[in-house]
């Protein structure tokens, strides 16, 4: 369970979530956290990448006249 | 709103069930010992000094856990998680605890048993009660943020059901007898299980994370997971196959070498779970060259659509209905 709420605080990951999984799974829970923690984090990271994608296009468009 | 509500909620049935099967599963075989004499004793959880004890305890935890289910049944469940996790973990560590013991010490008498003379293995209720255990684990689990969105309650993916099936035969068999060497009557003879091999107690280590790697993708429904899962089963199914052709083999060239005069004190005969160890491991490779390829990750059982019109039936209520009809048959034909 230690180990599960240290590794679901390192990815940002709800702490009820990550101690009852810790808990109640174990060291299996241990490995489901860092899972989901990579999943959160690559989510989050593809979410940001598409928000400065727009933002850098809607830039563009005001930028450029001829557009 | 209520009735909405209700039907999104999961049901309280199975997860009874379950935790009643783990409880069960405690009074079935969770250490064999067997001796060079064929002799086979199993050691359950009730055997143990307060075995008892924390059999009631974690009963009592399950109770209060269904009591409060009826009003609030996530709590309900995770209650009843957390008190059957206890036992499921202790059933987990028992064989390998016990295997660590067995080997620092040369000579350990255990009901009048020298261990030294004989070969240790788990029993078949390690198996029940850890299935149970994390089945349950899986229902709670997948309520929780974010696991939610990862594993809908829709839909659940077929690859780690049907890899599960054959991973779950190879444990058992993996704690059964899967040669037999000398005759009843010769008062020596050898059971040759699948964990008395050199090297299985790491297999049997590595079998039981992949079995919590498969749950883990039920939970974590991504191909990241699937394919960790299937990358960890090709290996482990490769080794328990040429463990199972190499004691086939084996016993088939002792067999046909060893004169037949000595027929008394030789013979080989090649137990059924062998074969059943084999047959899954062929199944379980297959499953498990299949789950590396992303397109069989998105094949799912669709649970949405459930009986039209006022009476719904739920599978879960089904399954769980099932589970306690066959425990309580189980039950009724022990006491008759």
């Amino acid at each position: 369970m230690g180990l599960s709420v240290v590794v679901g605080s390192f990815f940002n990951l709800p702490l009820r979530t990550v101690t009852l999984v810790g808990a109640i799974l174990g060291p299996l829970g241990f490995i489901v956290t860092i899972a989901i923690g990579f999943l959160e984090t690559r989510q989050i990271a593809g979410d940001s990448t598409i928000h400065v994608t727009e933002q850098s296009g809607s830039q563009t468009e005001l930028e450029d006249p001829f557009a | 709103m209520s009735s909405s509500n209700d039907t999104l909620k999961p049901r309280l049935l199975l997860p009874i069930a379950l935790a009643l099967v783990v409880l069960k599963g405690g009074s079935l075989p969770w250490i064999t010992v067997r001796t060079f004499s064929g002799n086979e004793r199993v050691y359950n959880l009730a055997d143990l000094r307060g075995g008892m004890a924390v059999i009631m305890t974690i009963a009592l935890v399950v109770f209060i856990g269904a009591s409060v289910g009826i009003f609030k049944r996530l709590t309900g469940m995770t209650i009843m998680s957390l008190g059957v996790a206890a036992l499921g973990w202790m059933a987990a560590i028992s064989g390998i605890l016990l295997s660590l013991l067995w080997s620092l010490i040369p000579a350990i008498n255990v009901a009048g048993f020298d261990l030294a003379k004989a070969t240790l293995g788990q029993g078949s209720g390690v198996v029940v009660t850890v299935v149970a255990s994390l089945s349950l684990a899986f229902m709670v689990v997948r309520q929780l943020q974010p696991f939610k969105t990862y594993a809908p309650s829709t839909h659940l993916p077929v690859l780690p059901i049907v890899a599960l099936i054959p991973l779950l035969a190879i444990t058992v068999c993996m704690h059964s007898e899967w040669l037999r060497l000398g005759k009843d009557g010769s008062g020596v003879q050898a059971q040759v299980a699948g964990d008395s091999l050199y090297g299985s107690g790491l297999v049997v280590l590595v079998l039981w994370l992949a079995i919590g790697l498969w749950i883990g993708a039920l939970m974590v429904n991504r191909s990241l997971m699937i394919s960790i899962a299937s990358g960890l089963t090709v290996v482990v199914s490769m080794i328990v196959g040429v463990y199972a052709v190499f004691l086939w083999a084996g016993g088939k060239l002792l067999d046909w070498l060893v004169p037949a005069k000595l027929e008394k004190w030789t013979a080989v005969s090649i137990e059924p779970q062998l074969y059943v160890a084999l047959g899954s491991t062929v199944l379980l490779f297959t499953f498990a060259i299949l789950g590396l390829f992303s397109r069989t990750h998105s094949v799912v059982i669709t649970l949405g659509s459930r009986t039209p019109g006022a009476f719904r039936l739920y599978y879960s209520d089904v399954l769980g209905g099932a589970i306690i009809i066959f425990l309580v048959l189980n039950f009724v034909l022990r006491v008759v």
